[in-house]
C-alpha cells in the first residue's frame, strides 16, 4: 500500500503547535472521562494515534500497550512522555488504515480523538477489527458530528477549514462503526452529542 | 454535566466576550442602515466568524469543543440580534455590547440545558 504522506505531513506540521492548544485546558477538561475509559485496559492493548502522548498520564499503571501514530514528529514528542509511563509502552510509526500487525493480535483497542483525523474512517475501523481478537473490545473517546441544530450547521461549516490543518468536525462515527461491522454496546455523551465515549465489540466471537 | 467552577466560569466568560465582540463588530462593519434582512444575515455570519476566531483564544485554557460551539453560537446570536436591532432602530451602536453579553449568557444557558437533556449514558 502507498504510504499516506499527505496525512503524515499534515500531522508533522501540527506537532509543532499541538501541545499549545491541547495540553492544558482540553486535557484537564477531558482527563476524568479518559481515565474512566482507560481504566478498562486489560491484556494486550493497542492505542491508536498517540499524538504527542498527552493521554499517557491517564493510562492505568502496569499495562502492556502498543501505541501507534502516522507522524514521526508527533512520536518524537510522545517518546518523552512514554518514558514516564509506569508499565510497558511501545511506540511505533504506523498508518491506522494499513497496520503491520497480524490478525487478531490485540485484546483491546483504544482511540482518543483519532477518527476525526483518519482520512478513510471506515477503512481504519475495519483494520482495527482485523487486528482485534474475536470478541475483543474497541473503546473510543472521540468528538463527532452533532444531530442538534445549530451545532451540526457550525460543525459542517468548520470542517472545510479545520481539515486543512487538523481534524474533521462532522464525522458520523457511530454510523462508521456500524459500516465497519462493529457491535455498539454503549455510548456516553460527555458534551452534547459531540464529545463521546463509545464501547464497541468485534462481533467475530467464536461462539457467535 | 460540568461541575468544576473553573470551567463553568471560563465557559461563561468565553461566551459573553464572544457575544460582546460579535455585536461590536456588527455595529462597525455591517451596513445596518439599509436592509434589515442583510443586517441580520450579515450580522449572523460575521458574528459566527468572530466567535470562531475568539474561540482560539479560550481553547488552550478551557477545552476544545466545549468552548468552540457555545462561543460560536453566542457570536451568531449576538451578530443577528445586533444587526436586527440596529436596522430597526431599537438599538443604538453604544448599546449593542449589552445585547452581545446577554446573547452570550443565553448561548451558555441553552447549551447547558441541551447537554443536561442528552448527556450521560445511552444505548446504541
Amino acid at each position: 500500500m502507498v504510504p499516506d504522506t499527505q496525512t503524515r505531513d499534515k500531522w508533522d506540521r501540527a506537532a509543532t503547535f499541538f501541545d499549545l492548544s491541547a495540553a492544558w485546558g482540553t486535557e484537564k477538561r477531558w482527563a476524568p472521562s479518559k481515565k474512566a475509559l482507560f481504566a478498562r485496559m486489560e491484556g494486550e492493548i493497542l492505542f491508536m494515534a498517540a499524538g504527542t502522548g498527552l493521554d499517557f498520564p491517564c493510562f492505568p499503571r502496569g499495562k502492556t500497550i502498543t501505541a501507534i501514530d502516522i507522524s514521526p514528529k508527533m512520536l518524537e514528542r510522545a517518546a518523552v512522555r512514554a518514558k514516564k509511563y509506569n508499565g510497558h509502552l511501545e511506540l511505533q510509526e504506523m498508518d491506522a488504515t494499513a497496520m503491520t500487525f497480524g490478525d487478531g493480535r490485540f485484546d483491546q483497542v483504544f482511540t482518543s480523538c483519532t477518527f476525526c483525523s483518519v482520512p478513510d474512517p471506515v477503512a481504519g475501523l475495519k483494520e482495527i477489527r482485523r487486528v482485534l481478537k474475536p470478541g475483543g473490545f474497541l473503546f473510543m473517546f472521540e468528538h463527532t458530528g452533532s444531530r442538534i441544530f445549530p451545532f451540526n450547521l457550525m460543525l459542517h461549516l468548520m470542517t472545510p477549514i479545520s481539515r486543512t490543518f487538523g481534524p474533521e468536525m462532522n464525522r458520523d462515527t457511530l454510523n462508521n462503526l456500524d459500516r465497519a461491522g462493529f457491535a455498539i454496546h454503549r455510548v456516553e455523551n460527555h458534551f452534547l452529542d459531540v464529545v463521546r465515549s463509545i464501547h464497541a465489540q468485534n462481533p467475530n466471537h467464536p461462539t457467535q | 454535566m460540568e461541575t468544576r467552577p473553573y470551567f463553568i466560569v471560563g465557559d461563561l466568560i468565553a461566551t459573553c466576550v464572544s457575544g460582546w465582540l460579535a455585536a461590536r463588530m456588527v455595529s462597525h462593519w455591517i451596513p445596518w442602515e439599509g436592509s434589515m434582512m442583510l443586517a441580520m444575515v450579515g450580522g449572523m455570519v460575521l458574528g459566527m466568524l468572530t466567535g470562531m476566531a475568539i474561540s482560539f483564544v479560550f481553547i488552550p485554557f478551557f477545552g476544545a469543543m466545549e468552548v468552540m460551539l457555545p462561543v460560536m453560537l453566542a457570536g451568531k446570536l449576538a451578530g443577528m440580534l445586533a444587526g436586527m436591532g440596529l436596522a430597526m432602530d431599537w438599538l443604538d451602536p453604544p448599546g449593542v455590547g449589552a445585547v452581545g453579553i446577554v446573547s452570550g449568557l443565553l448561548a451558555f444557558l441553552w447549551t447547558t440545558l441541551i447537554h443536561w437533556r442528552i448527556g450521560g449514558i445511552h444505548g446504541p
